[in-house]
């Protein structure tokens, strides 16, 4: 029998298919016989229910309410920038030619100064609400007794980028404020790791909302708790690194902490 | 927020098939991905969580997903399989996000830690119900697989661990792992679809 015709085959083929470990040659049989065989999609729907099915009686969680509104106000603007994107042109093309096109082209100046204006002023807003959830963070981190805090400093003489981390494990938060730090140069990230036992362990990517003097919080565990309280922890460093997912630093050391 | 569709056409999208909700979704139908994420979200958000193990990281891997499905429907054919769609891309970013974060961490040390100490909200006892109904009758449903594809099964999606990782905890080869999920896959078709209790309900 062709094997391409044999059920039992073409089962293992759609099973394959919904958990998404089929081979790339399989993956192309599978792809030939779903379009000469529509009738397979109904085998398709029936194990993608049982996958969601498995997948249910596991879950032990709702998904949070504020979710949905914040994907949907998110999906809104994303709507609203590309509808501004594609209709400018056709904008410019309908008012070209017209007498009246130098009135418009000046309206046109004033309303796009008055947009860049209002971007900056938004951006500026947006900033100073980051900048005061953050300190506010801080604020609540710094009145809690459990809280650890750490600073570093810049290891170049001619850089005078400083630091400081606040964790507090109670709340299983961490975070991470630092002055005069540059934005890392292309195709360059800044990584965070702590050293226990001399060994250099990954506590994610330094990316602040914006370089100079911010901060950020830190994606938190209480893995790293446990590194940053470690018998023989004995500090962190900051790298310049050019793969974000290294796992072992590979650049030069940026910063380091004042425990070093 | 202004939605552009009416409260009528989100009525009648509730009960439109995935399909007919992602062709909305190319259209530029928000009201359609309000439906898919009241259908899907807990899925994507609860394998997120099982895999990450944090809230926050789940939360912002379940906006990502959904923002992607909407930025990008017209041009993501993958779609067309929904489910199977959202729990592969779901496990593998969560995979490689967490691998980004605690390559040298232990994975499964974690995992024993982390889950006991999430500080997830409180289910409700109605809620608290329902998951102790439906977490019965898949335990029920494994029970009955044989022990390795029972295994492999949990392993992938209640432990959130990849393909390799699983052959290397329970040290088989990665070729009879395939073998395992896909063929208890299959067997757990046949029980659950077959079974009395049907998953159309």
């Amino acid at each position: 029998m062709n094997k391409s015709f044999d059920p039992e085959h073409i089962k293992n083929l759609a099973a394959g298919f919904v958990v998404d470990d089929l081979t790339p040659e399989e993956a192309q049989e599978f792809r030939l016989l779903l379009d000469e065989h529509p009738e397979l999609i109904a085998e398709v729907d029936d194990l993608q229910e049982v996958l969601r099915q498995v997948l249910d009686g596991f879950t032990e969680v709702e998904a949070p309410a504020h979710l949905l509104p914040k994907i949907l106000q998110q999906a809104e603007n994303s709507t609203t920038q590309a509808t501004v994107v594609k209709q400018m042109p056709l904008r410019w093309r309908r008012i070209a030619g017209s007498v009246a096109a130098l009135f418009v082209v000046l309206l046109g100046v004033d309303y796009y100064r008055l947009r860049q204006n209002l971007s900056i002023v938004t951006a500026e807003n947006q900033r100073l609400h980051q900048d005061f959830a953050q300190a506010q963070a801080v604020k609540n981190l710094l009145q809690n007794s459990q809280t650890r805090l750490f600073t570093f400093e810049s290891v170049s003489s001619t850089n005078n980028s400083s630091g400081s981390i606040v964790i507090n494990p109670e709340q299983q938060k961490a975070v991470m404020v630092f002055q005069n730090l540059p934005a890392p140069p292309p195709g360059h990230v800044y990584f965070l790791w702590t050293i226990v036992k001399n060994e250099k362990l990954p506590c994610g990517e330094v990316k602040p909302y914006s370089w100079g003097n911010a901060s950020l919080e830190l994606p938190f565990t209480p893995q790293m708790y446990q590194e940053f309280s470690h018998p023989q922890f004995s500090g962190l460093i900051v790298t310049l690194e050019t793969n974000p997912n290294v796992s072992r630093p590979t650049g030069t050391v940026v910063m380091q902490s004042s425990q070093i | 927020m202004e939605h552009k569709l009416s409260q009528s056409n989100s009525i009648n999208l509730s009960s439109a098939t995935d399909e007919a909700l992602f062709v909305a979704l190319k259209n530029g139908d928000s009201a359609a991905l309000s439906v898919l994420f009241n259908r899907h979200g807990r899925l994507v958000y609860g394998l997120a969580l099982k895999i990450l193990a944090d809230s926050q990281e789940a939360e912002d891997l379940t906006q990502e997903i959904f923002l992607t499905l909407w930025r990008k429907a017209s041009s993501n054919p993958d779609c067309r399989f929904f489910v199977r769609y959202l729990v592969t891309v779901t496990r593998s970013r969560a995979i490689d996000k967490l691998r980004a974060r605690t390559r040298q961490l232990k994975l499964v040390e974690k995992w024993g830690h982390t889950m006991t100490n999430e500080a997830a909200p409180e289910p409700t006892p109605v809620e608290q119900a329902s998951f102790a109904e439906r977490s019965g009758r898949i335990h029920d449903a494994l029970a009955q697989l044989p022990e390795k594809q029972r295994q492999v099964i949990e392993l992938a999606y209640n432990q959130g661990l990849s393909q390799s990782e699983i052959a290397q905890k329970i040290d088989i080869p990665l070729g009879t792992v395939k073998t395992c999920t896909r063929q208890g896959l299959l067997k757990l078709k046949r029980i659950l679809l077959d079974s009395d209790l049907s998953i159309y309900e």
